[in-house]
Protein backbone atom coordinates (compact mmCIF):
# COMPACT_ATOMS: atom_id res chain seq x y z
CA UNK A 1 0.00 0.00 0.00
CA UNK A 2 2.81 2.33 0.86
CA UNK A 3 4.45 1.62 -2.40
CA UNK A 4 1.27 2.48 -4.35
CA UNK A 5 1.46 5.75 -2.51
CA UNK A 6 4.71 6.76 -3.41
CA UNK A 7 3.97 5.92 -7.30
CA UNK A 8 1.54 8.77 -6.91
CA UNK A 9 3.15 11.01 -5.10
CA UNK A 10 6.73 10.63 -6.37
CA UNK A 11 6.29 12.36 -9.67
CA UNK A 12 4.30 15.60 -7.53
CA UNK A 13 7.98 17.18 -6.73
CA UNK A 14 10.79 14.62 -6.74
CA UNK A 15 10.10 12.64 -10.19
CA UNK A 16 7.54 15.75 -11.62
CA UNK A 17 7.59 15.06 -15.63
CA UNK A 18 7.31 18.51 -15.89
CA UNK A 19 10.36 20.36 -14.03
CA UNK A 20 12.42 17.35 -13.57
CA UNK A 21 12.47 15.38 -17.27
CA UNK A 22 11.22 18.90 -18.86
CA UNK A 23 8.63 17.08 -20.83
CA UNK A 24 4.58 18.30 -22.18
CA UNK A 25 6.66 22.18 -22.20
CA UNK A 26 4.77 23.32 -25.37
CA UNK A 27 1.21 23.03 -24.26
CA UNK A 28 2.37 23.99 -20.19
CA UNK A 29 3.43 27.34 -22.46
CA UNK A 30 -0.02 27.50 -24.32
CA UNK A 31 -2.66 26.95 -22.30
CA UNK A 32 -1.55 28.75 -18.75
CA UNK A 33 -2.99 32.23 -19.65
CA UNK A 34 -5.75 31.50 -17.27
CA UNK A 35 -6.29 28.66 -14.83
CA UNK A 36 -9.87 27.54 -16.05
CA UNK A 37 -8.12 26.18 -19.48
CA UNK A 38 -4.33 24.91 -17.69
CA UNK A 39 -6.72 23.09 -15.17
CA UNK A 40 -9.27 21.90 -17.99
CA UNK A 41 -6.32 20.24 -19.48
CA UNK A 42 -4.76 18.95 -16.93
CA UNK A 43 -7.86 16.98 -16.26
CA UNK A 44 -8.17 15.72 -19.87
CA UNK A 45 -4.73 14.40 -19.63
CA UNK A 46 -4.98 13.33 -16.64
CA UNK A 47 -7.76 11.16 -17.91
CA UNK A 48 -6.18 9.69 -20.98
CA UNK A 49 -2.66 9.36 -19.07
CA UNK A 50 -4.33 6.47 -16.38
CA UNK A 51 -6.25 5.28 -19.16
CA UNK A 52 -3.88 4.63 -22.00
CA UNK A 53 -1.30 3.49 -19.52
CA UNK A 54 -3.96 0.83 -17.70
CA UNK A 55 -5.02 -0.66 -21.24
CA UNK A 56 -1.48 -0.44 -22.84
CA UNK A 57 -0.35 -2.22 -19.82
CA UNK A 58 -3.43 -4.95 -19.85
CA UNK A 59 -2.38 -5.97 -23.64
CA UNK A 60 1.61 -5.74 -22.62
CA UNK A 61 2.47 -9.19 -23.70
CA UNK A 62 0.32 -9.43 -26.74
CA UNK A 63 1.97 -6.09 -28.67
CA UNK A 64 4.89 -7.08 -30.61
CA UNK A 65 7.93 -4.98 -29.61
CA UNK A 66 8.56 -3.90 -33.31
CA UNK A 67 5.18 -2.37 -33.76
CA UNK A 68 4.58 -1.17 -29.79
CA UNK A 69 5.10 2.26 -30.50
CA UNK A 70 2.08 2.21 -33.24
CA UNK A 71 -0.05 0.41 -30.95
CA UNK A 72 0.31 3.18 -27.81
CA UNK A 73 -0.08 5.66 -30.03
CA UNK A 74 -3.60 4.51 -31.35
CA UNK A 75 -4.79 3.88 -28.55
CA UNK A 76 -3.82 6.89 -26.97
CA UNK A 77 -4.85 8.85 -30.37
CA UNK A 78 -8.14 7.19 -29.67
CA UNK A 79 -8.90 8.05 -25.97
CA UNK A 80 -7.71 11.64 -26.95
CA UNK A 81 -10.38 12.02 -29.88
CA UNK A 82 -13.28 10.65 -27.12
CA UNK A 83 -12.21 13.31 -24.58
CA UNK A 84 -12.37 16.02 -27.27
CA UNK A 85 -15.42 15.02 -28.56
CA UNK A 86 -16.69 15.05 -24.75
CA UNK A 87 -15.20 18.35 -23.90
CA UNK A 88 -16.63 19.70 -27.19
CA UNK A 89 -20.12 18.44 -26.15
CA UNK A 90 -20.35 19.43 -22.68
CA UNK A 91 -18.11 22.23 -22.82
CA UNK A 92 -17.93 24.33 -26.16
CA UNK A 93 -16.90 27.66 -25.20
CA UNK A 94 -14.16 25.90 -22.91
CA UNK A 95 -12.75 23.40 -26.20
CA UNK A 96 -12.96 26.68 -28.43
CA UNK A 97 -10.74 28.24 -25.89
CA UNK A 98 -8.63 25.36 -25.72
CA UNK A 99 -8.77 24.61 -29.30
CA UNK A 100 -6.44 22.14 -30.87
CA UNK A 101 -4.05 21.88 -28.09
CA UNK A 102 -6.57 18.97 -26.44
CA UNK A 103 -5.94 16.82 -29.62
CA UNK A 104 -2.55 17.59 -28.99
CA UNK A 105 -2.25 15.87 -25.98
CA UNK A 106 -1.72 12.32 -28.23
CA UNK A 107 1.77 13.83 -28.98
CA UNK A 108 2.34 15.17 -24.95
CA UNK A 109 5.67 13.72 -24.35
CA UNK A 110 4.09 12.60 -21.16
CA UNK A 111 1.79 10.30 -22.15
CA UNK A 112 3.89 8.26 -24.44
CA UNK A 113 6.90 8.27 -22.38
CA UNK A 114 5.03 7.03 -19.14
CA UNK A 115 2.95 4.43 -21.49
CA UNK A 116 6.71 3.18 -22.96
CA UNK A 117 8.87 3.25 -19.54
CA UNK A 118 6.16 1.96 -17.13
CA UNK A 119 3.29 1.13 -18.44
CA UNK A 120 4.69 -2.21 -20.68
CA UNK A 121 6.42 -3.10 -17.89
CA UNK A 122 4.39 -3.26 -15.40
CA UNK A 123 1.18 -4.34 -14.02
CA UNK A 124 -2.18 -2.48 -14.81
CA UNK A 125 -2.65 -1.09 -11.58
CA UNK A 126 0.71 0.31 -10.76
CA UNK A 127 0.59 1.44 -14.33
CA UNK A 128 -2.55 3.85 -13.58
CA UNK A 129 -1.48 4.63 -10.21
CA UNK A 130 1.71 5.92 -12.13
CA UNK A 131 0.08 7.74 -14.82
CA UNK A 132 -2.32 9.28 -12.30
CA UNK A 133 0.69 10.92 -10.18
CA UNK A 134 2.69 11.69 -13.11
CA UNK A 135 -0.69 13.64 -14.60
CA UNK A 136 -0.78 15.48 -11.36
CA UNK A 137 2.39 16.35 -11.12
CA UNK A 138 1.70 18.02 -14.40
CA UNK A 139 -1.53 19.39 -13.82
CA UNK A 140 0.36 21.04 -10.19
CA UNK A 141 2.76 22.55 -12.60
CA UNK A 142 0.58 23.80 -14.96
CA UNK A 143 -2.03 25.10 -12.66
CA UNK A 144 1.05 27.15 -10.53
CA UNK A 145 2.21 28.71 -13.87
CA UNK A 146 -1.08 29.80 -14.62
CA UNK A 147 -2.10 31.40 -11.32
CA UNK A 148 0.58 33.22 -11.83
CA UNK A 149 0.11 34.22 -15.08
CA UNK A 150 -3.95 34.70 -14.61
CA UNK A 151 -2.91 37.05 -11.48
CA UNK A 152 -0.58 39.43 -12.84
CA UNK A 153 -1.66 39.72 -16.47
CA UNK A 154 -5.23 39.95 -15.94
CA UNK A 155 -5.49 40.57 -12.34
CA UNK A 156 -8.00 37.82 -11.67
CA UNK A 157 -7.73 34.17 -10.79
CA UNK A 158 -10.56 31.72 -12.20
CA UNK A 159 -12.01 34.91 -13.79
CA UNK A 160 -13.10 36.40 -10.50
CA UNK A 161 -11.20 40.02 -9.54
CA UNK A 162 -8.10 39.69 -7.15
CA UNK A 163 -6.46 42.82 -7.80
CA UNK A 164 -8.29 46.37 -8.64
CA UNK A 165 -7.68 46.69 -12.55
CA UNK A 166 -6.43 50.94 -13.32
CA UNK A 167 -9.31 50.20 -15.97
CA UNK A 168 -11.85 49.89 -13.16
CA UNK A 169 -10.50 52.49 -10.58
CA UNK A 170 -8.57 50.35 -8.90
CA UNK A 171 -3.83 50.66 -8.59
CA UNK A 172 -2.99 47.32 -10.57
CA UNK A 173 -1.96 48.14 -14.11
CA UNK A 174 -1.63 44.01 -15.69
CA UNK A 175 1.40 43.42 -17.35
CA UNK A 176 0.42 42.07 -20.64
CA UNK A 177 4.03 40.12 -20.86
CA UNK A 178 2.67 37.63 -18.28
CA UNK A 179 0.24 36.65 -21.19
CA UNK A 180 2.95 36.49 -23.91
CA UNK A 181 4.41 32.73 -24.52
CA UNK A 182 7.81 34.23 -23.22
CA UNK A 183 6.34 34.22 -19.48
CA UNK A 184 5.61 31.23 -19.36
CA UNK A 185 9.07 29.76 -19.81
CA UNK A 186 10.38 32.29 -17.45
CA UNK A 187 8.15 31.58 -14.86
CA UNK A 188 8.92 27.83 -15.55
CA UNK A 189 12.67 28.44 -15.60
CA UNK A 190 12.36 30.18 -12.07
CA UNK A 191 10.39 27.58 -10.50
CA UNK A 192 12.86 24.82 -12.02
CA UNK A 193 15.36 27.21 -10.41
CA UNK A 194 13.78 27.04 -6.94
CA UNK A 195 13.12 23.62 -6.97
CA UNK A 196 16.34 22.47 -7.26
CA UNK A 197 17.65 24.95 -4.91
CA UNK A 198 15.41 23.07 -2.47
CA UNK A 199 16.31 19.85 -3.47
CA UNK A 200 19.83 19.50 -4.87
CA UNK A 201 19.71 15.88 -5.79
CA UNK A 202 17.85 17.25 -9.25
CA UNK A 203 21.02 19.27 -10.08
CA UNK A 204 22.63 18.19 -12.84
CA UNK A 205 26.40 17.74 -12.97
CA UNK A 206 28.30 20.83 -14.49
CA UNK A 207 29.49 19.90 -18.14
CA UNK A 208 32.63 22.03 -17.57
CA UNK A 209 33.93 24.07 -14.74
CA UNK A 210 34.89 27.83 -15.52
CA UNK A 211 38.61 28.69 -16.02
CA UNK A 212 40.09 29.98 -12.72
CA UNK A 213 40.38 33.82 -12.89
CA UNK A 214 43.66 34.73 -14.00
CA UNK A 215 43.83 38.74 -13.32
CA UNK A 216 41.58 40.72 -10.99
CA UNK A 217 37.90 41.72 -12.21
CA UNK A 218 38.08 45.45 -12.95
CA UNK A 219 35.42 47.73 -11.49
CA UNK B 1 53.37 64.36 -28.06
CA UNK B 2 49.77 63.76 -27.02
CA UNK B 3 49.50 60.68 -29.04
CA UNK B 4 51.25 57.89 -27.27
CA UNK B 5 49.86 59.67 -24.09
CA UNK B 6 46.60 59.40 -25.32
CA UNK B 7 47.09 55.86 -26.41
CA UNK B 8 48.51 55.13 -22.65
CA UNK B 9 45.12 56.48 -20.91
CA UNK B 10 43.09 54.71 -23.62
CA UNK B 11 45.08 51.50 -22.85
CA UNK B 12 45.42 51.60 -19.12
CA UNK B 13 43.76 48.93 -17.22
CA UNK B 14 40.55 50.79 -15.53
CA UNK B 15 39.28 51.77 -18.98
CA UNK B 16 39.10 47.72 -19.46
CA UNK B 17 35.68 48.00 -16.95
CA UNK B 18 32.81 49.75 -16.95
CA UNK B 19 34.45 53.00 -16.36
CA UNK B 20 34.34 54.74 -19.58
CA UNK B 21 30.61 53.68 -20.26
CA UNK B 22 30.07 55.71 -17.02
CA UNK B 23 31.73 58.67 -18.05
CA UNK B 24 30.21 58.71 -21.70
CA UNK B 25 27.28 58.54 -19.94
CA UNK B 26 27.57 61.53 -18.04
CA UNK B 27 26.70 64.09 -20.45
CA UNK B 28 24.11 63.21 -21.60
CA UNK B 29 22.93 62.82 -17.93
CA UNK B 30 23.73 66.34 -17.51
CA UNK B 31 22.07 67.42 -20.65
CA UNK B 32 18.56 65.79 -19.26
CA UNK B 33 19.34 67.27 -15.87
CA UNK B 34 19.77 70.69 -17.08
CA UNK B 35 16.71 70.30 -19.57
CA UNK B 36 14.08 68.65 -17.52
CA UNK B 37 15.20 69.18 -14.20
CA UNK B 38 16.57 66.87 -11.35
CA UNK B 39 13.32 64.39 -11.44
CA UNK B 40 15.31 61.62 -13.09
CA UNK B 41 17.73 61.46 -10.16
CA UNK B 42 14.90 59.64 -8.44
CA UNK B 43 14.43 56.49 -11.17
CA UNK B 44 18.40 56.71 -11.25
CA UNK B 45 18.43 56.48 -7.57
CA UNK B 46 15.15 53.14 -7.74
CA UNK B 47 17.16 51.28 -10.19
CA UNK B 48 20.74 52.06 -8.72
CA UNK B 49 19.32 50.27 -5.20
CA UNK B 50 17.39 47.74 -6.91
CA UNK B 51 20.91 47.00 -8.70
CA UNK B 52 22.99 47.24 -6.04
CA UNK B 53 21.14 45.04 -3.36
CA UNK B 54 20.51 42.11 -6.33
CA UNK B 55 24.46 42.37 -6.70
CA UNK B 56 24.92 42.13 -3.14
CA UNK B 57 22.71 39.18 -2.23
CA UNK B 58 24.17 37.06 -5.35
CA UNK B 59 27.84 38.17 -4.73
CA UNK B 60 27.33 36.93 -0.97
CA UNK B 61 25.72 33.59 -2.05
CA UNK B 62 28.41 32.89 -4.66
CA UNK B 63 31.17 34.29 -3.10
CA UNK B 64 32.23 36.49 -6.06
CA UNK B 65 32.97 40.35 -6.90
CA UNK B 66 30.86 42.75 -8.63
CA UNK B 67 31.51 45.66 -10.18
CA UNK B 68 29.78 49.05 -11.71
CA UNK B 69 27.66 47.34 -14.17
CA UNK B 70 24.87 47.28 -12.37
CA UNK B 71 25.25 51.33 -11.98
CA UNK B 72 25.31 51.99 -15.75
CA UNK B 73 22.55 49.46 -16.64
CA UNK B 74 20.43 52.07 -13.57
CA UNK B 75 22.38 55.20 -15.00
CA UNK B 76 20.99 53.72 -19.19
CA UNK B 77 17.48 52.43 -17.92
CA UNK B 78 16.94 56.46 -15.59
CA UNK B 79 18.31 57.79 -19.05
CA UNK B 80 15.80 56.09 -21.62
CA UNK B 81 12.64 55.68 -19.82
CA UNK B 82 10.18 58.72 -18.73
CA UNK B 83 11.50 60.51 -15.27
CA UNK B 84 7.21 59.60 -14.33
CA UNK B 85 7.77 56.15 -14.90
CA UNK B 86 6.14 54.26 -11.15
CA UNK B 87 8.28 53.19 -9.01
CA UNK B 88 7.24 49.53 -8.85
CA UNK B 89 7.54 49.17 -12.91
CA UNK B 90 10.91 50.29 -12.13
CA UNK B 91 12.05 48.08 -8.96
CA UNK B 92 10.01 45.17 -11.04
CA UNK B 93 11.60 45.91 -14.40
CA UNK B 94 15.33 46.48 -12.57
CA UNK B 95 14.87 43.20 -10.46
CA UNK B 96 14.09 41.39 -13.80
CA UNK B 97 16.38 42.74 -16.19
CA UNK B 98 19.88 42.44 -13.19
CA UNK B 99 18.75 39.15 -12.30
CA UNK B 100 17.11 37.20 -15.42
CA UNK B 101 19.48 39.48 -18.01
CA UNK B 102 22.87 39.24 -15.79
CA UNK B 103 23.47 37.23 -13.14
CA UNK B 104 21.44 33.96 -13.25
CA UNK B 105 24.41 33.81 -16.14
CA UNK B 106 26.67 33.70 -13.11
CA UNK B 107 27.36 37.81 -13.37
CA UNK B 108 29.18 40.10 -15.84
CA UNK B 109 31.10 38.76 -18.66
CA UNK B 110 29.28 35.62 -18.94
CA UNK B 111 25.75 37.26 -20.13
CA UNK B 112 24.06 37.05 -23.33
CA UNK B 113 22.55 40.30 -22.96
CA UNK B 114 22.56 43.51 -22.13
CA UNK B 115 20.64 43.53 -18.39
CA UNK B 116 19.47 46.89 -19.42
CA UNK B 117 18.19 45.99 -22.67
CA UNK B 118 16.24 43.22 -21.01
CA UNK B 119 14.74 45.72 -18.53
CA UNK B 120 13.27 48.21 -21.44
CA UNK B 121 11.98 45.06 -23.24
CA UNK B 122 9.91 44.01 -20.24
CA UNK B 123 8.86 47.73 -19.35
CA UNK B 124 7.67 48.23 -23.41
CA UNK B 125 6.52 44.08 -23.35
CA UNK B 126 4.55 44.85 -19.96
CA UNK B 127 3.50 48.19 -20.00
CA UNK B 128 2.58 49.24 -23.97
CA UNK B 129 0.58 52.07 -22.43
CA UNK B 130 3.02 53.99 -20.43
CA UNK B 131 4.84 55.61 -23.08
CA UNK B 132 8.36 53.44 -22.27
CA UNK B 133 8.74 53.01 -25.99
CA UNK B 134 8.29 56.88 -27.16
CA UNK B 135 12.38 57.53 -26.22
CA UNK B 136 13.74 61.26 -25.56
CA UNK B 137 15.46 63.72 -27.10
CA UNK B 138 18.78 63.76 -27.20
CA UNK B 139 21.30 65.94 -29.25
CA UNK B 140 24.02 64.45 -31.37
CA UNK B 141 26.56 65.84 -29.54
CA UNK B 142 26.21 64.63 -26.26
CA UNK B 143 27.38 61.89 -27.51
CA UNK B 144 30.56 62.96 -28.74
CA UNK B 145 32.62 62.04 -25.53
CA UNK B 146 31.20 58.31 -25.24
CA UNK B 147 32.02 57.73 -28.83
CA UNK B 148 35.49 58.90 -28.49
CA UNK B 149 35.63 57.34 -24.59
CA UNK B 150 34.06 53.90 -25.81
CA UNK B 151 35.50 53.49 -29.44
CA UNK B 152 39.34 54.73 -28.18
CA UNK B 153 39.15 52.20 -25.51
CA UNK B 154 38.17 49.23 -27.49
CA UNK B 155 34.91 49.11 -25.09
CA UNK B 156 32.52 49.45 -28.24
CA UNK B 157 33.76 47.70 -31.68
CA UNK B 158 33.94 49.72 -33.99
CA UNK B 159 33.56 47.48 -36.82
CA UNK B 160 30.15 47.34 -35.03
CA UNK B 161 29.18 50.70 -36.20
CA UNK B 162 29.60 51.32 -39.88
CA UNK B 163 26.98 48.51 -40.64
CA UNK B 164 25.01 49.67 -38.73
CA UNK B 165 24.43 53.16 -39.78
CA UNK B 166 24.82 52.40 -43.60
CA UNK B 167 22.40 50.39 -43.48
CA UNK B 168 19.77 52.18 -41.36
CA UNK B 169 20.24 55.14 -43.79
CA UNK B 170 21.16 52.78 -47.11
CA UNK B 171 17.79 51.37 -46.60
CA UNK B 172 15.62 54.65 -45.51
CA UNK B 173 17.39 56.52 -48.53
CA UNK B 174 16.13 53.48 -50.98
CA UNK B 175 12.87 53.40 -49.44
CA UNK B 176 12.48 57.17 -49.13
CA UNK B 177 12.06 57.21 -45.59
CA UNK B 178 13.33 60.43 -44.44
CA UNK B 179 12.88 59.73 -40.62
CA UNK B 180 15.27 56.45 -40.69
CA UNK B 181 17.86 58.68 -43.00
CA UNK B 182 17.61 61.62 -40.03
CA UNK B 183 17.49 58.32 -37.13
CA UNK B 184 21.59 58.40 -36.74
CA UNK B 185 21.48 62.00 -36.92
CA UNK B 186 19.68 61.73 -32.66
CA UNK B 187 21.69 61.42 -29.71
CA UNK B 188 19.68 58.29 -29.12
CA UNK B 189 20.36 56.44 -31.63
CA UNK B 190 24.21 56.86 -30.56
CA UNK B 191 23.61 56.05 -27.01
CA UNK B 192 21.87 52.53 -28.19
CA UNK B 193 23.86 51.69 -30.76
CA UNK B 194 27.55 52.39 -28.59
CA UNK B 195 26.60 51.16 -25.19
CA UNK B 196 23.75 48.74 -25.74
CA UNK B 197 24.73 47.01 -29.22
CA UNK B 198 28.31 47.47 -29.49
CA UNK B 199 28.76 45.92 -25.55
CA UNK B 200 31.66 44.04 -25.75
CA UNK B 201 30.18 40.87 -23.44
CA UNK B 202 26.75 40.90 -25.62
CA UNK B 203 27.77 41.56 -29.26
CA UNK B 204 29.39 39.10 -31.70
CA UNK B 205 33.14 38.22 -31.01
CA UNK B 206 34.88 37.71 -34.18
CA UNK B 207 35.45 40.50 -36.51
CA UNK B 208 33.21 39.61 -39.51
CA UNK B 209 30.94 38.46 -36.90
CA UNK B 210 31.06 41.96 -35.46
CA UNK B 211 30.04 43.71 -39.14
CA UNK B 212 27.58 41.10 -39.47
CA UNK B 213 25.94 42.02 -36.15
CA UNK B 214 26.38 45.82 -37.51
CA UNK B 215 24.33 45.19 -40.33
CA UNK B 216 21.55 42.59 -38.79
CA UNK B 217 21.07 45.59 -36.28
CA UNK B 218 20.54 48.07 -38.93
CA UNK B 219 18.12 45.87 -40.62
CA UNK B 220 15.97 44.85 -38.04
CA UNK B 221 15.83 48.91 -36.82
CA UNK B 222 14.71 49.33 -40.38
CA UNK B 223 12.37 46.86 -40.39
CA UNK B 224 10.74 47.65 -37.32
CA UNK B 225 10.91 51.15 -37.21
CA UNK B 226 7.74 51.36 -39.24
CA UNK B 227 5.69 49.53 -36.12
CA UNK B 228 6.21 51.84 -33.65
CA UNK B 229 7.86 54.67 -32.04
CA UNK B 230 11.60 55.35 -32.17
CA UNK B 231 12.67 53.70 -28.87
CA UNK B 232 11.06 50.45 -28.87
CA UNK B 233 12.18 49.69 -32.14
CA UNK B 234 16.12 50.13 -31.24
CA UNK B 235 15.48 48.71 -28.17
CA UNK B 236 13.96 45.41 -29.88
CA UNK B 237 16.16 45.53 -32.50
CA UNK B 238 19.38 45.50 -30.26
CA UNK B 239 17.81 42.27 -28.35
CA UNK B 240 17.21 40.36 -31.58
CA UNK B 241 20.46 40.64 -33.09
CA UNK B 242 22.72 39.88 -29.79
CA UNK B 243 20.65 36.81 -29.71
CA UNK B 244 21.92 36.00 -32.92
CA UNK B 245 25.33 37.25 -32.27
CA UNK B 246 26.35 33.80 -31.04
CA UNK B 247 25.21 32.25 -34.40
CA UNK B 248 27.10 35.07 -36.56
CA UNK B 249 30.65 34.14 -34.59
CA UNK B 250 29.79 30.15 -34.73
CA UNK B 251 29.37 31.02 -39.27
CA UNK B 252 32.40 32.71 -39.10
CA UNK B 253 34.16 30.32 -37.49
CA UNK B 254 32.86 27.66 -39.15
CA UNK B 255 34.01 29.39 -42.38
CA UNK B 256 37.02 29.91 -41.59
CA UNK B 257 37.31 26.74 -40.51
CA UNK B 258 36.70 25.26 -43.69
CA UNK B 259 38.75 27.94 -45.44
CA UNK B 260 41.44 27.05 -43.28
CA UNK B 261 40.94 23.03 -44.22
CA UNK B 262 40.37 23.47 -47.76
CA UNK B 263 43.92 25.81 -47.64
CA UNK B 264 45.70 23.37 -45.86
CA UNK B 265 44.26 20.01 -47.07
Amino acid sequence: MFEHLRTVTDPLVDKNPVTVHILGICSALAVTTSVATALTLSLALIVVLTLAAGIISLIRHHVPSAIRLIVQITIIASLVVVADQLLQAFAYEMSQRLSVFVSLIATNCIVLGRTEAFALQNRPVPSMLDALGNGAGYALVLLVVASIRELFGSGTLLARPVLPLVADGGWYEPMRLMLLAPSAFIILGLLVWAIRSLRPGQQEAREFAPLPQQRQVQP
Amino acid sequence: MIGPRLVQFLLHPLMRGQLPVFAGLLLPLIYRLISEGPAIIGPFTVLGAVALVWQVVFARGRGQKFGLEGLVMALLIALLVPASAPVWHLVLGGTFGIVIGLLVFGGHGRNILHPAVVTLAFLMFSFPTEGYRAGIALPLWTMVPALLLLVGSGHANWRILPGAVGMVMGLGGLWNQEALVALPGEGIFWLVLLVLVADPVASAATNWGRIGHGLLFGLLVVMFFGAGPALGALVFATLMAAIFAPLLDQTVMALNAAQRARRHG
